[in-house]
C-alpha cells in the first residue's frame, strides 16, 4: 500500500509542479525510466518471493539509473550512443520480462 | 493425449518423423474446446492487426507534407468540389428537361450540340477561342528539351487550360513530346524555336503558374532561352487534331438504369 | 539430421561439472537471474541474524523511493511524448478535412458519371427519332476519344514504386531524423515522362491509379504527393495503357520513355515493372466540361477574315472527313 501511495504521490507532484527537465538531460530520460521500471518490477517480484529488502531496492534503483545513464553518456562520447542505448534497453527489457513472468506465475499460477 | 502414449513408442527416425506429422495432423483437426475458441479469436485479432498495419504503411503520404502544401491541396480539392457541383447541376437541368418530354427533341438537339462543342474542343476536332495566354519561347541555342515543353503543358493544364496549341499542332490527351535535332517533336510534328504556345483558360491562373519558383519560366531562363507570357483576352486555337479510330480500346456500354 | 523431440535425452558433449553454455554467461545470467541477487543475499543474511527475510514494504525508505519513481515516470511522460503543438493539431485537422472532402468529391464524381451516362442515353433515344442519328454517332466517337466513356482492351501495365527502403522512418519516428534520400522516390516528372513515352508508343487510352487521362489532365507534384486530375495518388503508381500490347512493349522499350524508365531502375533502384495484360479496364473521366473556351461561330454577316473559322465550322458539322489544319 505504502509504495503504491508513494507512486501516486510522485505522479501528482510531477503533474502539479511540472519541473522542466534541462535539455542536456533529456536524452537520458527514457533510459532512466526503463531502469526505474526494472528496479520496480524486481522489487515486486522480491515481495512476492518474500525476500524484499528496502535498502537493496533503493540501491538497485539508484545504481540502475546511474549506470544506465552513464553507459549511454559514454556511448555518446564514443560515437556509439544509439547502439549502446539499444543494448541497455534490450538487457533491461529482458529483465523486466523475466521478472514479470515470475510475478505472473505467482499471481495467476499460469 | 494419453491415448497417443499408449501407442507403441516410435524408435526409428522415420517413425519418429511420421509420428510428428501425425501429431501435427491431430492438432490441425478442429475441436471445439474453450481454449481453441480463445486461441482462434486471438489469431483473428492478430491477423486483423497485421492487415491494418500493412495498410497503414501504404497510406497516402499526406502526413508528411508541410502545412502550406496541405493548404494548397485543400484549396484544389475545394475547387474541384465546386467544379463537380457546377457540372452536376448543369447536367441535372439537362436531364430534367430531357425527362420532361416537353419539346424534348429540340432540347436533345440543343444539348447534343453543346456536348458536341465541348467534346470537340477537348478532342481537338473543333477550333476554340476564349481568354487565355500566349507564351513565346525563343530558343536560339536549341537548349529547350521535350521534357521542358511537357512540363509547361502539365503546368498549363493544372492551371485549367482547356485548349492548347503549340505552333501549328493542337495538343490533346495523347499528344507526345520527343527531342529532335534542333527542335522538339510535338505529336509527331517537328517544331523549332520560337515555340508559340496558345492556351485558353483562366489567363491569370495560367500566367502565374508559369512564373512560380522552379516553374517553366525559370527553367527556360536557366537553359539560356527566353520566355514571354502574355495574357490575351481572346486567344484563337485554330489548329485541329485528326482522330484515329481506336482499334484496341472498346467502350464499355454503361449499365442502363 | 535426426529430428529431435523432447522425449530424447541429448548426448552429453561437455565435461561433467561445467555448463555446456558457459561461454554465454552474460546472456544466461541476464535471462536466468533477472532478480537482483542482492535480495537473496540480504535475505540470507537477515535469516542468519534471526530477522524475517523481508523488511516489509512499509518503511520510509520505500516511500521516498516510490515518490521519486513516480516523479521520474511523470517527468518522462511529460517530456517525451510527442508535443501536440498547435501546428501539429492544425495539420492533423487539415489532413482530416482533405480526406473527407476528397471522399465527398469521389462520391460526387461517381454521381456525375452516372448522370452523364443517363443524359447520354436519353439524348440518344431522343435523337434517334429525328434526323440527327449522325449527330449521335459523332457524339459517340468524340466521347470515346475524349475519355468520357469507360473502355476495355489489351495493353501494357507499368507500375512504378519508390526504391525499397527509401522511405524508412528513423527509430524515434521523428521525420526530421529519418534517412530520407530523394533519389529513390518517384516524382511527378517520372510519371509524366513514362506516360509521354506510352502515348508515343501508340497507346489509345491511359489511366494512372484509376484516373483517366484526358486533354485536361495534369500530372503534378505537391510536396511529397503526386496529383493527377487534382487527386493525390497513393503508391504504387499503376499506369494502364490500352493498345497493341506487343507493339506497345517494343516501342516503349525503344523510345525515350522506356529508356527513362530503365534509367530510373538502374540508377536509382526505383521499382519498375512492365507487363502485358490481356484485358485492362479504364474508367471514364469525370468532369469533362469547358468553361472558358467556346467554338467560334461565324457571325450573321461574316467578314472575309473569318475564313479559318468557317472552314473549321464546316469540318465540325460534317462528320465525314475532319481535316487537320497545320500551319507551315
Amino acid at each position: 500500500m505504502i509504495p503504491f501511495l508513494g507512486l501516486i504521490g510522485g505522479v501528482l507532484i510531477g503533474l502539479v509542479w511540472g519541473p522542466h527537465v534541462p535539455l542536456a538531460l533529456q536524452p537520458y530520460l527514457p533510459i532512466a525510466v526503463i531502469a526505474a521500471l526494472d528496479a520496480v518490477f524486481g522489487a515486486v517480484r522480491a515481495v512476492l518471493d518474500g525476500i524484499f529488502n528496502d535498502k537493496v531496492f533503493v540501491v538497485s534503483f539508484l545504481a540502475n539509473v546511474v549506470v544506465a545513464a552513464f553507459i549511454v553518456f559514454l556511448g555518446d562520447q564514443l560515437g556509439v550512443g544509439a547502439q549502446l542505448s539499444t543494448g541497455v534497453v534490450v538487457v533491461l527489457g529482458v529483465r523486466i520480462f523475466s521478472n514479470v513472468a515470475s510475478i505472473r506465475r505467482h499471481l495467476f499460477k499460469a | 493425449m494419453s491415448e497417443s502414449q499408449s501407442q507403441n513408442e516410435p524408435d526409428t527416425p522415420e517413425e519418429r518423423g511420421r509420428s510428428s506429422w501425425s501429431t501435427l495432423l491431430r492438432m490441425a483437426k478442429p475441436r471445439a474446446t474453450r481454449a481453441n475458441v480463445f486461441a482462434a479469436v486471438l489469431a483473428l485479432g492478430l491477423g486483423f492487426a497485421i492487415a491494418t498495419q500493412v495498410q497503414q504503411t501504404n497510406q497516402s503520404g499526406l502526413d508528411q507534407l508541410r502545412e502550406d502544401e496541405l493548404v494548397r491541396i485543400l484549396d484544389d480539392v475545394n475547387q474541384e468540389q465546386g467544379r463537380l457541383g457546377n457540372d452536376t447541376r448543369a447536367l441535372e437541368v439537362t436531364r430534367d428537361r430531357l425527362l420532361s418530354g416537353v419539346d424534348s427533341s429540340t432540347e436533345a438537339l440543343k444539348a447534343a450540340e453543346e456536348r458536341l462543342d465541348t467534346l470537340g474542343i477537348l478532342t481537338g476536332t473543333a477550333p476554340a477561342s476564349g481568354p487565355g495566354v500566349v507564351i513565346t519561347i525563343t530558343d536560339p541555342d536549341h537548349k529547350v528539351t521535350a521534357a521542358l515543353l511537357l512540363d509547361a503543358l502539365q503546368e498549363l493544364r493544372d492551371a485549367g487550360a482547356e485548349a492548347v496549341q503549340i505552333g501549328g499542332v493542337r495538343v490533346v490527351a495523347d499528344t507526345w513530346f520527343a527531342d529532335a535535332d534542333g527542335g522538339v517533336k510535338v505529336g509527331g510534328e517537328r517544331l523549332t524555336s520560337p515555340y508559340v504556345i496558345r492556351a485558353i483558360g483562366d489567363s491569370a491562373t495560367m500566367a502565374s503558374a508559369m512564373d512560380i519558383p522552379g516553374g517553366v519560366t525559370e527553367s527556360v531562363r536557366r537553359e539560356g532561352a527566353v520566355s514571354e507570357v502574355k495574357q490575351v483576352p481572346k486567344v484563337d486555337v485554330t489548329a485541329l487534331h485528326s482522330l484515329d479510330e481506336p482499334r484496341y480500346a472498346r467502350p464499355v456500354p454503361a449499365p442502363s438504369n | 539430421m535426426v529430428p529431435t523431440s523432447h522425449r530424447d535425452v541429448p548426448n552429453p558433449t561437455t565435461v561433467p561439472g561445467r555448463r555446456p553454455d558457459e561461454s554465454m554467461t552474460l546472456l544466461t545470467s541476464m535471462m536466468e537471474r533477472p532478480l537482483d541477487p542482492g535480495y537473496a543475499a540480504a535475505a540470507a543474511r537477515r535469516e542468519r541474524e534471526g530477522l524475517p527475510p523481508s523488511t516489509g514494504t512499509r518503511t520510509l525508505v520505500v516511500l521516498c523511493a516510490a515518490l521519486v519513481i513516480g516523479l521520474l515516470l511523470t517527468l518522462g511522460a511529460l517530456a517525451l511524448r510527442t508535443p501536440s503543438t498547435t501546428a501539429a493539431k492544425a495539420k492533423a485537422e487539415l489532413v482530416a478535412q482533405i480526406e473527407s472532402r476528397r471522399a465527398a468529391a469521389d462520391r460526387q464524381e461517381r454521381h456525375l458519371t452516372a448522370l452523364q451516362a443517363q443524359v447520354d442515353q436519353l439524348q440518344a433515344k431522343a435523337l434517334n427519332n429525328g434526323q440527327a442519328s449522325s449527330l449521335g454517332s459523332r457524339l459517340d466517337t468524340l466521347a470515346n476519344a475524349a475519355g468520357a466513356v469507360p473502355v476495355k482492351g489489351p495493353g501494357l501495365q507499368v507500375v512504378l514504386d519508390n526504391a525499397p527502403g527509401s522511405d524508412t522512418n528513423s527509430a524515434d519516428g521523428n521525420p526530421r531524423t529519418g534517412t530520407t534520400s530523394d533519389d529513390g522516390k518517384v516524382f511527378s516528372k517520372d510519371l509524366q515522362i513514362v506516360v509521354n513515352g506510352l502515348w508515343e508508343a501508340g497507346a489509345e487510352a491511359i489511366s494512372v491509379n484509376g484516373q483517366r487521362l484526358t486533354s485536361k489532365s495534369a500530372i503534378r507534384f505537391a510536396g511529397e504527393a503526386i496529383l493527377v486530375n487534382y487527386r493525390p495518388l497513393v503508391r504504387p503508381y499503376t499506369i494502364s495503357a490500352i493498345g497493341d500490347s506487343a507493339r506497345l512493349q517494343v516501342e516503349f522499350a525503344d523510345n525515350d520513355g522506356g529508356a527513362y524508365a530503365r534509367a530510373l531502375h538502374d540508377n536509382y533502384g526505383i521499382r519498375v515493372s512492365i507487363d502485358r495484360v490481356a484485358s485492362l479496364a479504364l474508367p471514364a473521366a469525370s468532369s469533362l466540361s469547358v468553361r472558358s473556351a467556346s467554338v467560334p461561330r461565324p457571325e450573321r454577316t461574316p467578314p472575309p477574315t473569318t475564313t479559318p473559322s468557317s472552314r473549321a465550322r464546316q469540318t465540325h458539322t460534317q462528320p465525314t472527313t475532319p481535316t487537320s489544319e497545320t500551319s507551315p
